[in-house]
């Protein structure tokens, strides 16, 4: 029978113990070295209140619809980049809406403007199977395509 | 000095653990399990669809930075066609020590377009952290094309060479588990589970879908019920590891966190199929299924001991 640790290659000890050592590393300081990781995964508290951030496009007639992001993968992390945009320089407030405003505008040619909403919520009151309309809905930042007006 | 003295017996444990001589059908395995997951999880469109995403919305993580946009439809076709490509010639155990590397690191950056969106994408993190032992190990002495070119396979061989990727594996595994229920219990203690907290997650899930779940509003509308789950899916995250010393404990363990998983894609939609991969991968022990099924002892269940020694 084999013994333990008989014919492993003198690398074998340096490289499993390098590895462990950035993997627990980077768990126990929580920070993300991708694919490495801190293995936050839905580790925060949630309460009944809510703020959720939402788009909206404006047709030439004024009519607003809202978006849907699963069609729009460029759309991908809209909520944590929403939520940034009060903190950013205005260039690059417009710089973002815009991009955002270029995606949905590539696949519906009739959209004039682009609206990001910050809208409050309280998950338990309920209207059967949603939550009840949000408590406020405010218009935080607007823009129009490139090319658009 | 006296803690350096008794922290070297525990290290050479945790070293003779990691080096114990294990079976390369079982190493095989991990290599065609895994190898086989990452050329279906490359295969997605998902990546062309952020392929070419406007530079403003670029949130870069780690080497991610090197790229100054979104990798381009071109480059992300290239990375699918070699890592697709390379993984499958990786499970079949040609030339893995070229292969499978080479998938990996298409998987890599593949994953890392998702993850550079402005939040880290966990789903395929798990598979790739698990196949990071197995890229300089011998994985193709069973098994494998390799074996059957070299007219040389040997299926029963046991040896530390095969044993340590296994092993390693398994605490990558279980101790992403373990971190996850750790910084669960970190930034929000006993009311993870004790508060309304799994609740408000499912509700929000809910109303984000375009057709209300109602697996999730079945649970979310019974306070008893979120707490049990919410206190259940703590309990499995945290005891985890506990697989490592008590190979049965995997009896448990293991079907635990499948479930959890399969929960997850029922009541909100994410899709944590890698890890089910990938937990079952590693944890079953797919020698003694072979043997089991070989003998004909169909009606048996697998073992889940952790590496047949001997």
């Amino acid at each position: 029978m084999a013994k333990p640790t008989d014919d492993v290659p003198r690398w074998t000890r340096p490289f499993v113990a390098t590895f462990l050592a950035a993997f627990l590393l980077v768990a126990l300081v929580g920070v993300d070295a991708w694919p490495l990781t801190g293995w936050r995964l839905f580790s925060h508290l949630r309460s009944s209140h809510q703020t959720t951030w939402n788009a909206a496009t404006v047709d030439a007639a004024g009519a607003e619809h809202p978006v849907r992001f699963a069609r729009f993968p460029a759309m991908r992390g809209f909520s944590l980049l929403a939520a940034q945009l009060p903190r950013l320089s205005p260039p690059r407030r417009v710089a973002v809406c815009t991009a955002w405003a270029a995606a949905v505008h590539e696949s519906d040619r009739t959209v004039r403007l682009f609206r990001v909403y910050r809208m409050e919520r309280d998950l338990s009151q309920r209207a059967g199977d949603r939550a009840a309309p949000p408590l406020s809905r405010t218009l935080v930042y607007a823009c129009p395509p490139p090319g658009g007006a | 000095m006296h803690a350096r003295r008794r922290e070297e017996p525990e290290v050479r444990g945790i070293e003779r653990w990691l080096l114990t001589p294990g079976d390369a059908r079982r190493l095989a395995a991990l290599r065609i399990g895994l190898s086989g997951t990452l050329a279906i999880r490359l295969s997605r469109g998902v990546f062309a669809g952020l392929a070419d995403q406007p530079r403003e919305l670029y949130r870069p993580v780690s080497f991610m930075h090197a790229f100054g946009s979104m990798p381009g439809r071109r480059l992300v076709m290239v990375l699918q066609v070699v890592g697709v490509g390379a993984a499958v010639i990786a499970a079949a155990g040609l030339r893995p020590r070229f292969s499978l590397p080479a998938a990996w690191v298409a998987g890599a950056v593949l994953a890392g377009m998702t993850s550079s969106t402005g939040k880290i994408t966990h789903n395929d993190v798990l598979l790739l952290l698990a196949l990071v032992p197995l890229l300089p190990a011998p994985t193709s002495d069973a098994w494998s094309v390799d074996s059957l070119l070299r007219r040389r396979s040997r299926p029963g061989g046991v040896s530390a060479r095969y044993g340590w990727p296994v092993r390693t594996a398994m605490v990558v595994v279980a101790g992403a588990y373990f971190f996850i229920g750790l910084w669960k219990l970190v930034f929000s203690g006993p009311a993870w589970f004790a508060s309304g907290n799994l609740r408000w997650i499912l509700y929000t899930s809910s109303d984000g879908q375009a057709v209300p779940n109602h697996v999730g509003l079945f649970i979310a509308d019974r306070p008893w019920l979120a707490h049990v789950l919410a206190g259940l899916t703590m309990a499995l995250e945290l005891g985890f590891p506990l697989v490592l010393w008590r190979p049965r404990a995997a009896w448990i363990f293991v079907p635990g966190v499948i479930g959890l998983h399969v929960g997850i894609w029922a009541t909100m939609h994410l899709d944590y199929w890698a890890w089910v991969a990938t937990v079952l991968v590693v944890f079953v022990n797919w020698p003694a299924v072979a043997d089991r099924m070989r003998r004909g002892r169909e009606r048996r269940l697998p073992s889940f001991a952790p590496l047949p020694c001997g």
